[in-house]
């Protein structure tokens, strides 16, 4: 059986670049979404909700955090290019930002909106 | 170095597929000419007849127009044209995908001294020929309504592909200059609408024919028109055209009053002798569909009585009754029993049916009183409390018995529904069983259904739920049902378009839908719910709030009757007369289905007591 570079080198096979690249952006959007949904829209009755959502929350950020740096390591090698990679990073941060800003359905709104008006203008 | 190829495709292409529709829109988008005054369109109008009339009858076209007066020395009709002319006849009789007689005057024509008059003469000469090859009779002639287009300069399309012109053109707003060789011929923005060729396809097929052949290669351009056609003696002419539309000039009582008149016409019109509606009419080919929809048979004959009781027209009661007789025989009994029943349609036995029939019954019983169907109403109410399970959730499908289908997923709005019809059913038989089973179901629909581990996840626009919560709380104070009538409220508003913010003025409104446009019925059923959120502001005492659902419920109504068909607005439609009062599913599309024309209609009596209420 061949075997491969990284086997030789005794490393871990890297996960695919697709998974790499969507699963950080993925979790970092849930753990904003779950941000905001905890200081505007949550219900704390009754109490078993509240130590679910702490749970979820602290493994989001731990899987978020670990996400992001394992991105940012990625991302150095799955985009070489510095404008690239900053093209990434803004679009991650206008993610973020679109999860958590506050009044998120009326951003939705606006955006959908101005679309609109565009294509229709 | 593969990999860095890659990155480099992928961020393009996601780059390109953020920002291109964007640019590429910006770069294509015409812009139209100036707009024309009212006297100058009308001056326009005056030219293009009588060239018409002439040119079709075979007399020569005057060289002068008359007297220069006032309005021939303006100075845009005796400057050079700004770009295309194109004068459309438009006569009853003939349908979408067929043509009208068209006459055009392109920019290539230009000569020292044509001036725009001369350009709408020439076109108008031309579309009077174009009459003369068809043989259409002068008294048919005399009775059409004549457009006029007058373009503005044009922009190339790099490409003559269906899916990007799909991308870039405007529907009803922008039209074709296409080239083939040394000729050029015209496609006028408003056909898209008019000759329902929405898709595009048929615009290309028209100008490849026109051009030569189905294989020539076309060289396209963009351009934008203003349009005007001759009015009509409900509303006299000249009357702006906006994307194939004649928008409504005010939002008074007056106005939707002949609105709601107009669409309760239309309704009892499309009754037949069986009780059953054409379903969908397609007005484009003036023809109805064969399907059918027996949830929106119960809604539509709902809006008929209302329609009936506010314009007391004995021929929408008849209407109506014919409709409500065919409804009761689609009930049937529960199976071992007899105090409740459900409607049946094919295999299927909805709970929004119920709830639907429910008001339409109720709504007879108002404006009939003879207690005919209150027995048939309790059992209805029977069947509605059956659905409701433990946690209040109200169950969509009835299992009937051997052979029904019953599907798994429970539908979005029809527990809103029955909870509507379980309210209304309280106010003319006021026993508690319907009030505890209402309130207990609203409570599930506004706390548990769209929540997880307490996060409100997803607030649908559901125009029967709102309507049911607001007129709810005429019986229960509940904070909790209020704030949560105003969120519906706010999802409303948040996708509304505004004119402030820069929306067409046909458009200002409608609910956006990115890509696609308006939709009518969509901004009907939201105003279903916000004018019965405001009577709940009004009664809670929240003046803020009521003015605020009121702008939103005004702007709304003037959306929908811009496109509902008026005699201003229907003058390419092969029978307008049949069309009168019906609502179009979009701005770009012709088709009339029933429920359509229900939720503007009753919307729009909501917003008329609102009017009025304000003495406009």
């Amino acid at each position: 059986m061949t075997k491969t570079n990284h086997q030789d080198a005794g490393t871990t096979k890297p996960i695919s670049h697709w998974v790499a690249c969507c699963a950080p952006l993925v979790g970092l959007a849930a753990l904003g979404y779950l941000l905001w949904a905890l200081r505007f829209r949550l219900d704390l009755w009754p109490a078993w909700r509240f130590v679910i959502l702490v749970w979820i929350a602290v493994a989001s950020a731990l899987l978020g955090t670990g996400a992001a740096f394992r991105a940012a390591a990625l991302t150095r090698e799955l985009v070489p290019l510095r404008w690239a990679r900053t093209l990434v990073w803004i679009a991650v941060t206008l993610i973020l930002l679109w999860a958590w800003f506050p009044p998120m359905e009326r951003l939705v709104g606006w955006w959908i909106r101005q679309v609109t008006m565009f294509r229709f203008g | 170095m593969l990999r860095r190829v890659t990155a480099i495709l992928f961020m393009s292409l996601s780059g390109l597929l953020v920002l291109g529709p964007f640019l590429v829109r910006a770069v294509q988008r015409p812009v139209p000419p100036e707009p024309l005054s009212r006297q100058e369109m009308a001056t326009l109008l005056d030219v293009a007849r009588e060239a018409a009339l002439s040119a079709a009858t075979g007399a020569e076209a005057p060289a002068d127009p008359g007297a220069p007066d006032e309005v021939s020395t303006s100075s845009r009709l005796t400057s050079p044209p700004p770009g295309p002319v194109l004068v459309t006849i438009h006569g009853v009789g003939l349908v979408a995908r067929r043509v009208p007689p068209l006459g055009v005057w392109l920019p290539g024509e230009q000569t020292d001294g044509t001036t725009l008059q001369d350009a709408v003469r020439m076109a108008a000469a031309r579309a009077g020929r174009a009459c003369r090859m068809r043989r259409m009779a002068r008294s048919r002639l005399e009775a059409a309504r004549i457009k006029v287009d007058v373009g503005g300069a044009s922009r190339p399309v790099p490409l003559a592909v269906l899916s990007y012109l799909r991308l870039v053109v405007d529907p009803g707003r922008d039209g074709f200059l296409a080239r083939h060789g040394d000729d050029t011929a015209a496609f006028p923005p408003s056909w898209v609408v008019e000759r329902t060729w929405w898709k595009l396809d048929g615009a290309l097929r028209y100008l490849r024919a026109v051009l030569g052949g189905p294989d020539v290669d076309l060289d396209l351009a963009l351009f934008r028109t203003r349009a005007f056609v001759e009015g009509v003696p409900e509303e006299p002419g000249p009357l702006p055209v906006f994307r194939a539309t004649v928008l409504l000039p005010e939002l008074t009582s007056g106005a939707v009053y002949q609105s709601i008149k107009t669409a309760g016409e239309y309704l009892a019109r499309m009754v037949g002798p069986d009780g059953r509606y054409c379903y969908t009419y397609f007005s484009g080919l003036d023809r109805c569909d064969s399907a059918y929809n027996l949830l929106r048979h119960a809604g539509t004959t709902y809006s008929l009585y209302q329609a009936y009781r506010e314009v007391g027209d004995p021929a929408m009661l008849e209407a109506a009754e014919r409709a409500a007789g065919w409804l009761r025989r689609q009930v049937r009994p529960v199976r071992d029993d007899p105090a409740r029943v459900y409607l049946i349609e094919g295999k299927r036995a909805k709970l929004g049916a119920v709830g639907l029939g429910l008001l339409a019954l109720i709504e007879r019983e108002k404006a009939v009183g003879d207690g005919k169907d209150r027995a048939l109403l309790e059992k209805m109410g029977n069947f509605v409390l059956g659905q409701q399970r433990e946690d209040g959730f109200l169950e969509s499908w009835f299992d009937w018995g051997p052979g029904a289908d019953v599907p798994r997923t429970n539908s979005i709005y029809y527990p809103g529904e029955a909870l509507l019809g379980l309210v209304r059913l309280h106010g003319i038989d006021p026993r508690q069983r319907w009030l505890d089973a209402a309130i207990k179901s609203a409570r599930f629909l506004a706390l548990e259904r769209w929540r997880w581990a307490g996060i409100e996840l997803y607030v649908p626009v559901d125009a029967w739920l709102t309507q049911a919560l607001a007129e709810l709380h005429e019986q229960v104070q509940d904070p909790v049902l209020e704030d949560y009538t105003y969120e519906l409220i706010e999802v409303t508003d948040v996708t509304q378009l505004r004119a402030d913010e820069g929306a067409a003025p046909d458009l200002a409104g409608g609910p956006a839908f990115g890509f696609i446009l308006p939709g009518v019925t969509p901004a009907g059923s939201r105003t279903e719910g916000l004018t019965a959120a405001y009577w709940m502001a009004q009664r809670a005492g929240h003046r803020d709030r009521a003015a605020w659902i009121k702008r939103l419920a005004y702007e709304a109504a003037r959306f929908q009757i811009h496109h509902q068909f008026r005699a201003a607005n229907s003058y390419f439609l092969p029978n307008p007369a049949r069309a009168l009062g019906g609502f179009r599913s979009r701005p770009d599309k012709l088709d009339v289905r029933i429920d359509y024309v229900q939720h503007n209609l009753t919307g729009l009596l909501g917003v008329l007591r609102m009017l009025r209420e304000d003495g406009r």
